[in-house]
């Protein structure tokens, strides 16, 4: 199998620095990189593209060196956020444009075969004569992947591609890529800023923060046992309730609130600052057992989706908390409410840089 | 994936645009560079005069009232003409077939040859027969071979005439290209029409204007031929332009020596003064002014540390 | 502060020909929250334009506290309205920016300085507001532009327009949070319009859900959750989005391809029907239900997605993360009575299904 490695790449311009000493291993299949805005996912596809130089670093792929090879050798394709087809080409030109680009030219029935595999593969057959801007936005952004994958690149690229689409519209999609990719054997790193795409895909991710990459592993296990505070904040959604606490190894507090706690992870005795962490599902306003914490919190805002309730509450210390009811429940605003949680669901970050400490009881490694 | 050496065959497309620019520009560039620099008698009688002919060229009196006259010209085409082309084009109907039909005319005086402009007026003038020389002449006495400033003005008027659709157009492709929600805003806010105009049209409009402005100062600068038909640069020397001027000295008197350094003189400064002038207006979009840097995502993180709020809402709020 | 009504509203782009949005008559009440949710191409853009002033409907009348308001501009409407993108002006500072709506409605000096000051703490840009537009990021650009939209005190509504598009999916539920304590504390009456189910549903006191330039169904996040009135409500919210299933009903009972799938509660229902249910309330039973094979299952952290499948159908369940079945393996689902429906071929709600005693085998 390929494999696209990236030795300590690292990218800095006009003394800013972009990417910092990155080494990360691509396989074939769908590679997710999720990370906020400004993590440096866009730069390092472009990097992998060739459409950027590293400052430092090589690129490998397979047992070849591709780090001074230039875009157009690449054997790489590119999906943008935008829907980037030619205006001027029917669908069937456009999805044929990167096979009639190739140095050994493809035969008209070779390029016509692959045209409708792709057509078919994508829905897009009814509308092989028709100007991408009669095509809807998900229309138009399957042709641009129609494009992308007709050459059978060894490496894809897709930048947030489903950014732009309606909320149905990239659930549908999301579900159609898998399969899609199943059956390809191309590397594809798809990037998005969406926790839930991760979690969906459920595929190797690579999660970015400020040029760095800082965790990789399977999302869920990411979402689950993440290695730092940036990590664990870039895999939720609904945001995850971050409080800090002083912890010694036997008892824990958080606001006015203290509880005993005590974890392997933390020495008895030595008193130390941390940040807790808590998923806003995690915390219920049902007792949930013997051993439950409790706390008092009064009540700023609900948010209702239907099936749940997003509860945003202060408490006494002026910390905010939210938490995750299901179903409906209407709530007025400043009601006094006692909430509880299990201390085993907590995740323990060093408040000073980040890194994990603990993470949730139960849970697989 | 194929790490061979990277292809440049299509270098090769260039060479003829090389050639043709070689004999259209580089080497009569060079022959008059070789003419400015020499006192050529005769074949093979010449004399290397150094930098003489430049000298002569910046202290000539007639060469020196030519330029004021000419940057006075320009620059009174600038103040005329970019106001103006901005106002016709926001008069210009936005969709449908009536913006194709203003297109039309509005293009119209763009696509005459320079000389048939200069010939056309030339006859409108004519006070004896000319239509406008004749309608004028009812209310004031004009007469463009007699009088500087009639000769002035319809140089001026001629100009604007012929190039302001040129302003126009630009401008009117450069209003187009505003995303509507621009306006949409601006009524919200309830900016006057004033106010659209100056904060978000002009803003919009400044890169389409910048080429505007160069594209005038320099043919403006460079005018010939319809000042020579029309006035053919007088009465006296009154709309003599720096380009007929340098005719005069180097077809009329076969002055080669003086003509080439003026010709020098001149193309440096048109280079240089563009050159300046687009950069200083370009100044704040140099590279690197909008980029996007790791560091600021630490704010970012901070906002979604939400703070205590809700007393200052309650502030915000009354 | 002020009520919006519509009488008969209708807007077609092309003289008739088709309609972006069909007759529509609502009241939009002061100072309640309000969203427009749908597809992109719904229509919901075109009635919000129409509330701004901004589009002349071809048909109908606008009434604004009971004055028709239909050929009165934008700018006397006094409504704010916030774009999907960055719109600023880009020779103002940021401050100047926010100050811009203010200064042109001739509010004394002291108080701009003090409202801007206040919004831009409220939004967090304080630190920015003497950049140019153009050299912060693009989602702080959009923060500047939903300032200048709150900026103002008076106004009769706001209107956001898929203002969180271009902001950070962590930021958003920030962003939104601010929003609607904002809204909360002025009583303003909102129109908010999205794509984003989660964005309208915790937002709005009220969600329209349209389509196809109609509105389909109104109500609050509860409603339209637990009782859609149309299939497309229950495919569009939720996610994923409800579970259909072609029935034929004879004297009140469901049957696919000869099978039993329920009854309905409406009695005499007869015909070709369709049968809904969301994944949240296909419940797994260990006694009486469907038995469905295990295709998939996807762990998403928090819950499951069990997807399911029987003879020519597939179903998708949501489960509790505890709950564990053998993909290939069999597992027994059933379904609340109250929580599964049935629609007629026009899409409409008719009734509700009960499970079918037999057990669906």
């Amino acid at each position: 199998m390929t494999k696209l490695v990236l030795n300590n790449v690292s990218l800095s311009q006009d003394s800013q620095d972009y990417i910092y000493d990155l080494s990360a291993t691509f396989n074939a299949g769908i590679n997710l990189l999720i990370g906020p805005t400004t993590a440096g996912k866009t730069t390092l596809m472009r990097i992998i593209a060739g459409l950027v130089k590293p400052t430092t670093g090589t690129m490998t792929l397979g047992d070849q060196d591709i780090t001074k090879v230039s875009v157009q050798q690449r054997s790489v394709s590119f999906v943008y956020q935008q829907f980037i087809n030619y205006p001027s080409l029917s669908v069937f030109d456009n999805i044929a444009s990167p096979l009639l680009a190739a140095k050994k030219k493809p035969s008209k029935e070779e390029v016509a075969a692959r045209v409708e595999e792709m057509a078919t593969l994508l829905g897009l057959s009814p509308f092989l004569k028709r100007k991408p801007a009669e095509l809807s936005g998900g229309q138009q952004q399957r042709v641009a992947i129609a494009r992308a994958l007709a050459r059978k690149a060894d490496i894809v690229l897709l930048d947030e591609p489903l950014a732009n689409l309606d909320y149905k519209l990239r659930e549908q999609l999301r579900a159609e890529l898998q399969s899609i990719f199943a059956k390809e054997s191309s590397i594809v790193i798809y990037s998005t800023a969406e926790p839930s795409e991760a979690l969906d895909f459920a595929t190797d991710t690579f999660v970015m923060n400020e040029g760095r990459l800082i965790q990789t592993g399977k999302a869920l296990e990411i979402y689950q046992k993440p290695e730092s505070v940036a990590a664990a904040i870039a895999m939720a959604d609904p945001p995850i309730n971050l409080l800090s606490s002083n912890i010694d190894g036997k008892t824990a507090n958080f606001g006015k609130e203290t509880f005993k706690f005590s974890r392997p992870e933390i020495t008895a005795g030595s008193a130390q600052q941390i940040t807790l962490g808590i998923q806003p599902g995690k915390i219920s306003l049902e007792s949930k057992g013997s051993n439950s914490v409790s706390f008092s919190c009064q009540v700023q805002l609900a948010e209702v989706t239907g099936s749940s309730t997003f509860v945003h509450v202060n408490l006494e210390s002026g910390d905010q908390v939210v938490i995750e009811v299901e179903g409906t429940k209407t709530f007025t605003l400043d009601k006094k409410l006692t909430a509880y949680f299990d201390p085993a669901d907590l995740y323990g970050f060093d408040s000073t840089s980040g890194k994990a400490i603990f993470a949730p009881i139960g849970r697989a490694k | 994936m194929d790490a061979k050496k990277k292809n440049n065959r299509a270098w090769f497309l260039v060479l003829p645009v090389v050639f043709v620019v070689a004999f259209t520009a580089i080497i009569p560039l060079m022959a008059v560079a070789n003419y400015s620099l020499q006192d050529i008698q005769g074949a093979d009688n010449r004399l290397f005069v150094g930098l003489d002919f430049f000298k002569r060229v910046a202290t000539d009196p007639n060469i020196q009232d030519a330029f004021a006259r000419n940057v006075t010209l320009s620059m009174q085409i600038l103040f005329i003409q970019i106001p103006l082309g901005i106002f016709l084009a926001r008069l210009m109907p936005k969709s449908g077939w009536k913006a194709s039909a203003a297109l039309v005319v509005v293009a119209i005086p763009l696509i005459i040859p320079w000389n048939v402009v200069g010939t056309t007026w030339r006859i409108f003038t004519r006070s004896d027969i000319g239509l406008g020389g004749v309608l004028i002449n009812q209310f004031t006495d004009y007469n463009l071979s007699e009088s500087t400033f009639d000769a002035w003005a319809t140089i001026l008027v001629m100009d604007t005439w012929h190039w302001t659709p040129l302003v126009t157009l630009l401008v009117y492709a450069g209003l187009r290209s505003i995303p509507q929600a621009y306006y949409q805003a601006a009524a919200i806010d309830g900016a006057s029409a004033m106010a659209v105009f100056r904060f978000v049209e002009l803003p919009k409009l400044r890169r389409v204007l910048m080429i505007a402005l160069l594209l005038r100062f320099m043919d403006s600068f460079m005018m010939y031929t319809e000042p020579f038909v029309v006035t053919g640069g007088g009465p006296g020397s009154s709309t003599q332009t720096l380009s007929i001027l340098l005719t005069t000295i180097a077809i009329g008197q076969f002055d080669i020596g003086v003509a080439g350094a003026f010709s020098l003189m001149y193309f440096l400064f048109i280079q240089i003064f563009s050159f300046l002038f687009f950069t200083v207006l370009t100044l704040d979009e140099r590279p690197g002014a909008t980029k996007v840097t790791p560091k600021l995502k630490s704010k970012a993180k901070e906002e979604n540390k939400e703070k205590p709020v809700n007393s200052k809402l309650k502030k915000v709020l009354k | 502060m002020a009520e919006i009504r519509l009488e008969g509203v209708a807007h077609s782009y092309d003289g008739g020909k088709t309609y972006a949005l069909n007759p529509i008559s609502m009241t939009w009440e002061d100072g309640k929250a309000y969203a427009l949710l749908g597809p992109s191409g719904c229509g919901k853009t075109t009635l919000l334009n129409i509330i701004s002033g901004l589009l002349k409907p071809s048909e109908g009348k606008v009434f604004i506290d009971g004055k028709d308001v239909t050929d009165v501009i934008t700018d006397d409407r006094n409504i704010a309205q916030v774009f999907q993108f960055p719109v600023l002006y880009d020779t103002m500072s940021v401050r100047k920016n926010l100050e811009f709506p203010l200064k042109n409605r001739k509010v004394p000096r002291e108080k701009i300085a003090e409202r801007v000051k206040e919004i831009a703490e409220l939004l967090g840009i304080e630190d920015d507001l003497d950049s140019k537009p153009s050299k912060l990021r693009s989602d702080l650009q959009q923060i500047v532009s939903l300032g200048r939209g709150l900026v103002r005190e008076d106004v009769s509504a706001i209107l956001f327009d898929e203002p969180l598009t271009v902001i950070d999916q962590n930021f958003k539920w920030t962003l939104r949070n601010r929003l609607k304590r904002l809204h909360l504390a002025t009583g303003v009456t909102v129109v908010y319009v999205t794509h984003d189910q989660t964005e309208a549903l915790t937002f709005a006191d009220e969600v329209l859900v349209m389509d196809k330039g109609s509105l389909v169904q109104a109500g609050t996040s509860e409603s339209l959750f637990l009782e859609p009135q149309h299939e497309f409500v229950g495919y569009f919210i939720g996610s994923p989005g409800m579970n259909f299933l072609d029935v034929e009903a004879s004297a009140s009972e469901l049957t696919h391809n000869g099978k039993p799938i329920g009854k309905a509660a409406k009695a005499g229902l007869n015909g070709r029907h369709r049968f809904g249910v969301r994944p949240e309330f296909l419940i797994p039973s260990s006694e009486a239900g469907m038995e469905f094979n295990v295709d998939r299952i996807e762990d998403r952290g928090v819950f499951k997605l069990i997807h399911l499948s029987k003879d020519d159908f597939k179903f998708i369940a949501k489960t509790e993360e505890s709950y564990e079945a053998k993909v290939g393996g069999k597992a027994t689902f059933s379904f609340d009575p109250k929580r599964a429906f049935v629609y007629d071929l026009n899409q409409k709600f008719v009734s509700t299904v009960s499970p079918s005693s037999q057990g669906g085998n």
